[in-house]
């Protein structure tokens, strides 16, 4: 009897489960993929979402729709854009995050954003965070390699093809990781110059919000000094000539001076000079070496110049100095100044 | 039996009332009578005609009744031109040898029936096999007899240690049954259980291996054979060889191997006589196939419906494009093209095979061009659900593919339901009942889960099969004994 | 017949014991440590794992004992049947607890990462279900199962864990020495009572089928468990660094969310940590039934229906994953200490003093 009754109860048990699955079901046309999000911020006029879906266009040709909402708070917009289509959103395959100066200059529409970013299971948590000027002009640009906004953002930073510039780049994760750390976080900002991205320097965040902003020389020299692989082309400004970085390589060191600490940054790199002769400048390459590590002089101390003045800790020597020297850390952890940093830059050309 | 033959003559008679195909005649031969009783088309007419009844009709009749001291005994030892008979007092078993094709000899005055062994039915010639085909090779099959069938296993084993144990089972059908095994190698609780469950068996016919199968397997609720058919004598001859049981059925053309284990599914005569690294490459062709068969349709539900960040996007876009306007979801569209495929594999399998290979065709081009050109599937479900199709169809025993085919609807609703959460449940489920299953005492999971047995080299047949210098020991099924099969040089 | 039913050999008993310890302890510790101690919450298994180990050598010393006479008739022999009742009915209902725990922590991240719109409820019953046939099909079985998942649970270990230490920074994982050696013990205590699963050893031993070197044996795989445990705790907090990891609910599942190989396929690869989890679910099922039935006289199939049901609807009792954690963590805390520690070694004293008595 008992038996009979248990064997009720579990098929019962199991029939409810059955017949209650399917809450997350939804089928691939119901999905609206969205490669890429944009979100702005202005105190008067809130939060303005553009987000970029594909779209088809006839036979395996893909094409893509710009979407603009508008709200006064994020959970408006994104209640706004859930009732704006019959498709569910999907953000599986977003690619990237463009913020705009307006919303980094708030600092409780960043910590909104990421708060719903990290919360929405869909979004990788490695996603490519982009600062812009101007959110509608990078969304809008097409380059003919790419239809697909988040794709072709992401390809930017990827193989740092555009313009043959090195790029930084910043994920979401690392992004908190930094903000946790050391209260501050550098993002490369994106400008577009006719259809095509352009690398436009960095939007340095201090505490949770915009302490300022590197030109693209200063992000140059940002990137020189922070401890993190690169590749790309240097070009001189005084002469008509650029070689390719096959190599860098930043350490650090720390040192007590005068009950200051002192940090030593030691950039080694090294770089390859292709057609060399064309120029006919010089055949020996001395002036070529002597003008490019003028030309990373000259960005590096227009950084520290610039990273100074926004007062802010963006090379995390803080945490460079944890690792590396726990005894001096645990007593001076606060007394970093970037007014203590000297520079050395090894660098070594080959002629090919 | 009685001494008088009339009396014996009455019981047969009535027992076989009414049988068209029986031949029956009482013979004067000397001084005393015979009684010969056969059924028409079950036996050797010429042996009973020439070496019989031409020695009693004639030669015996050409000595005078008065010569003979013991007409009986003369009859017995000078006029049965052949060596394989017996005598039977037993009625019932009599008449049971008499359906079985042999020839009832009765004579006047003595009271044990000669049973001459005379059985010729219509039977097949050994053919190929149909279901286990192979490139190298034997390329013989066991056919519906009985004696064939061990003639052919005897004739690859000519050892004193192999053991043919003959019993009957199914209470009309007197269904003759073989165990075969080497004595010395198998194991004796395994072939004593396997001995006692057929005698255990209670039924009235046993008409094909299947039934007896399904009547000593440890668990008949579970979808998984636990007692592995084959057709090919040199299969069964090597699994004898390893220490497991092979029952042979008569009527039947697939013998039993048992116990069975999942890995000794995968495994093929053909692996052993082609070199061990395209025997392994196949092997492990075969595992994954097996495992694309159970859960490709599943999986492709939990990636597309469920988690589509793990389709990569440029693809995902062209699957989303193409599902757009049609009108079956994508659940219902995948269980829809399971239908069609199980069906035209239904078909196929009845249809002549003249109309089956136009079927195979039609069913192709219906199903793949057309439906995705009518906007009713989309390709990628075609893709999924033929592939799975095929994978289904590499698996070298059928009980084995047809219980992942079942399986695989189990897997695919979980995951319709509850995506990837409900595939491992599922999948989980599976793998607990695989585990809990076992063959004549034996894990079914044996060497993957249960196979902790010190020197055992049983993994190095499963996934791989390695070169034989790397298995020179036989595998769990044997005697703790007789562990060696290749000695060391 | 070839294969006893019901024993287990020493091999499988290991396996089980890694499992056992990985289930829970992978999801849980990483954000415990890192929210109490920070970066130094990045040594807490190691300093857990020793005490653990500790445990299991008093355990395993009762290994020929327990596993004559089983663990509540063994344990009557020493204080009598109704004390030995009290005790044995604690256990039952630290398994039940813990069991309960387990499923609810799975759900959430199940539901997090899988379905977010499916009620939690189902969700726990999905992943009960499985775990009450694998209770039906007896402890043989689950040995078996064990035998298989190890290999599948591996994967995320190998491909995501591993190949990430590289990215680690070693030096924070140097203690600071200025942290009060009470919050060290406490969390360590935490961690050690995380292992779950070193509980079912006392109810085990009579399901062995081979007790030479078994308290070598499960070391050495208790302390293969551990290494896993620190390389995810260590791989976790050192990548997201202490802040994150202590804020997120499931660092270790985001860990392998932004791993290059299963980058955005965290989901899946938690998913292989439900195999470990319905290892455990089983245990926690059979062993508490089993020794409810032991305590009543006799072992019934209801008990069964009864331990997983009590378990669900624990699961379901808890507000949200915190309070579970917090919880589980101090009622760990209290039956961790008596039936680690403080039984076994009672035990192996009461067998010490009087030995005749006892095998009597």
């Amino acid at each position: 009897m008992l038996k009979k009754i248990v064997i009720k109860i579990l098929f019962i048990s199991v029939f409810c489960i059955l017949v209650s699955g399917c809450y997350d079901n939804y089928d691939l046309e119901e999905r609206q993929l969205c490669t890429a999000i944009a979100v702005d911020y202005s105190d008067d006029e809130g939060y303005e979402i553009i987000l970029s879906v594909p779209v088809s266009e006839g036979d395996n040709e893909v094409g893509r729709a710009l979407k603009t909402h508008k709200g006064k708070t994020l959970a408006q917009v994104i209640n706004d854009i859930d009732s704006s289509s019959s498709k569910k959103l999907y953000f599986g395959h977003t690619r990237a995050v463009v913020l705009g100066m307006g919303l980094l200059k708030s600092e409780r529409a960043i910590a909104e954003l990421t708060d719903y970013l990290v919360q929405n299971v869909q979004i990788d948590k490695n996603i490519l965070l982009v600062a812009a000027y101007d959110i509608n002009n990078v969304m809008q640009a097409e380059p003919a390699e790419d239809k697909l906004t988040g794709f072709y953002i992401s390809g930017f930073y990827e193989s740092g093809k555009e313009e043959k510039t090195f790029v930084n780049k910043e994920n979401l994760l690392n992004f908190l990781k930094d903000e946790a750390d050391s209260k501050s976080a550098a993002i490369p900002i994106m400008s577009v110059e006719g259809n095509s991205p352009v690398f436009g320097g960095m939007a340095i965040l201090k505490g949770t919000s915009l302490g300022g902003t590197l030109s693209r020389d200063e992000a140059y020299g940002f990137m020189w000094l922070k401890d993190m692989g690169f590749s790309g082309t240097l070009s001189s400004s005084r002469l008509p000539i650029s070689a390719d970085i096959v190599e860098k390589e930043t350490n650090y060191g720390f040192r007590e001076e005068n009950g200051n600490i002192v940090t030593d940054v030691y950039i080694k790199a090294a770089g390859n000079m292709w057609n060399y002769t064309d120029n006919e400048i010089s055949t020996n390459g001395a002036e070529y070496l002597e003008a490019f590590k003028n030309e990373i002089e000259m960005q590096t101390s227009s950084a520290i110049k610039r990273l100074k003045e926004i007062d802010c800790d963006a090379l995390q020597l803080t945490e460079a100095l944890k690792e590396r020297n726990r005894s001096l850390y645990t007593r001076y952890s606060d007394l970093i100044s970037y007014d203590n940093i000297n520079v050395n830059i090894d660098f070594s050309l080959n002629l090919v | 039996m009685y001494k008088d033959i009339d009396k014996n003559i009455e019981i047969f008679e009535n027992m076989f009332t009414d049988c068209g195909d029986l031949v029956k005649r009482k013979i004067p031969v000397s001084s005393t009578y015979i009684y010969v009783l056969y059924f028409d088309g079950m036996n050797d007419r010429t042996l009973i005609e020439s070496r019989v009844l031409d020695t009693f009709m004639l030669e015996i009749r050409k000595t005078p009744p008065d010569k003979f001291t013991d007409v009986t005994q003369a009859l017995i030892n000078g006029g049965l031109t052949t060596a394989d008979f017996y005598e039977q007092t037993d009625f019932e078993e009599a008449a049971v040898a008499v359906m079985s094709g042999e020839t009832l000899l009765i004579i006047d005055g003595y009271d044990k029936a000669i049973i001459i062994a005379s059985k010729n039915y219509p039977i097949r010639d050994i053919g190929q096999p149909d279901t286990e085909g192979s490139i190298e090779g034997p390329k013989e099959a066991f056919n519906e007899n009985f004696r064939d069938q061990t003639a052919l296993i005897r004739r690859r084993i000519r050892d004193t240690n192999l053991k043919i144990k003959q019993l009957k089972a199914g209470r009309r059908s007197q269904t003759d049954i073989a165990v075969i095994y080497l004595k010395d190698v198998c194991r004796t609780e395994i072939l004593e259980e396997a001995l006692k469950r057929i005698e255990n068996i209670d039924i009235d016919a046993i008409l094909d291996s299947g039934y007896l199968s399904q009547l000593i397997s440890e668990n008949e609720m579970t979808l998984f054979p636990l007692l592995q058919l084959t057709e090919r004598p040199d299969k069964a001859a090597a699994e004898i060889l390893e220490g497991r049981i092979v029952i042979a059925v008569d009527t039947a053309p697939f013998v039993i191997i048992l116990p069975a284990v999942l890995p000794s599914f995968y495994q093929t005569g053909e692996d052993y006589y082609q070199n061990w690294q395209a025997a392994s490459l196949i092997r492990a062709v075969r595992y994954i196939a097996s495992m694309l068969a159970l859960a490709l349709p599943a999986l492709y539900v939990c990636f597309a419906l469920y988690n589509p960040s793990m389709v990569p996007a440029e693809l995902l876009l062209k699957m989303s494009f193409a599902r757009e306007g049609v009108p079956v979801s994508g659940i219902g569209e995948i269980y829809l093209m399971e239908l069609a495929f199980e069906a035209l594999r239904e078909a196929g399998i009845r249809m002549p095979s003249s109309i089956g290979s136009t079927l195979g065709i039609v069913g192709g081009i219906i199903i793949g061009q057309a439906a995705v050109d009518a906007g009713i599937v989309s390709p990628i479900v075609v893709i999924v659900v033929s592939l799975t199709g095929i994978c289904s169809f590499a698996i070298p025993q059928i009980a084995l593919g047809s219980a992942y085919r079942l399986s695989k609807y189990f897997l695919l609703t979980a995951a319709s339901l509850f995506g990837f959460l409900g595939f491992w449940a599922a999948f989980v489920t599976l793998l607990i009942h695989l585990s809990s299953l076992k063959s004549f005492g034996i894990p079914y999971l044996y060497p993957f889960a249960g196979g902790d047995i010190k020197g055992d080299e049983g993994i190095r047949d499963t996934f791989f099969r390695l070169p034989p210098r790397f298995m020179k020991k036989r595998p769990v099924f044997s005697s703790d004994k007789q562990k060696i099969r290749m000695k060391s040089e | 017949m070839y294969s006893d039913n019901g024993k287990i050999s020493a091999r499988q008993m290991q396996i089980l014991l890694i499992l056992d310890v990985l289930g829970i302890s992978i999801i849980v510790l990483p954000k415990y440590n890192s929210s109490l101690l920070g970066f130094d919450g990045i040594l807490l298994p190691v300093a857990g794992g020793v005490l653990a180990l500790i445990s299991l050598f008093f355990i395993c010393r009762l290994a020929p004992f327990l596993g004559e006479f089983g663990f509540f008739d063994g344990l009557s022999r020493l204080i009598g049947r109704f004390m030995s009742g009290l005790v044995s009915l604690g256990l039952v209902f630290k398994l039940i607890f813990s069991l309960g725990c387990g499923i609810r922590i799975f759900s959430e991240a199940a539901k997090l990462k899988f379905l977010p719109n499916t009620p939690l409820w189902i969700i726990s019953g999905l992943i009960l279900l499985p775990c009450l046939y694998g209770a039906f099909k007896g402890y043989e079985s689950r040995a078996r199962l064990g035998e298989l998942l190890v290999f599948i649970i591996l994967i995320p270990f190998l491909i995501v864990f591993v190949p990430r230490i590289m990215e680690c920074s070693f030096p924070s994982v140097i203690p600071n020495i200025n942290i009060s050696k009470d919050i060290y013990f406490k969390g360590s205590l935490t961690n050690c009572f995380a292992f779950t699963g070193m509980e079912f050893l006392l109810l085990t031993f009579n399901h062995l089928n081979n007790m030479s070197d078994i308290g070598k044996k499960l070391a050495s795989a208790f302390i293969f468990a551990l290494v896993l445990v620190f390389l995810v705790n260590f791989v976790t907090i050192s990548i997201l660094g202490d802040t994150l990891a202590a804020s997120f609910d499931f660092p270790a599942v985001d860990i392998m969310d932004i791993s290059s190989v299963s980058k955005g396929k965290g989901g899946i690869m938690m998913s292989i940590f439900y195999l470990s989890v319905v290892i455990y679910e089983i245990g926690a099922i059979y062993l508490g039934s089993g020794l409810f039935g032991d305590i009543l006289g006799k072992r019934r199939s209801i008990y069964m229906y009864m331990a997983a049901f009590g378990g669900y609807a624990l699961s379901l009792g808890f507000n949200d994953i915190n309070s579970v954690i917090v919880c589980f963590t101090k009622i760990n805390m209290f039956f961790g200490i008596a039936y680690f520690f403080v039984l076994p070694i009672f035990m192996n004293i009461i067998i010490k003093l009087k030995k005749d008595d006892v095998y009597a």
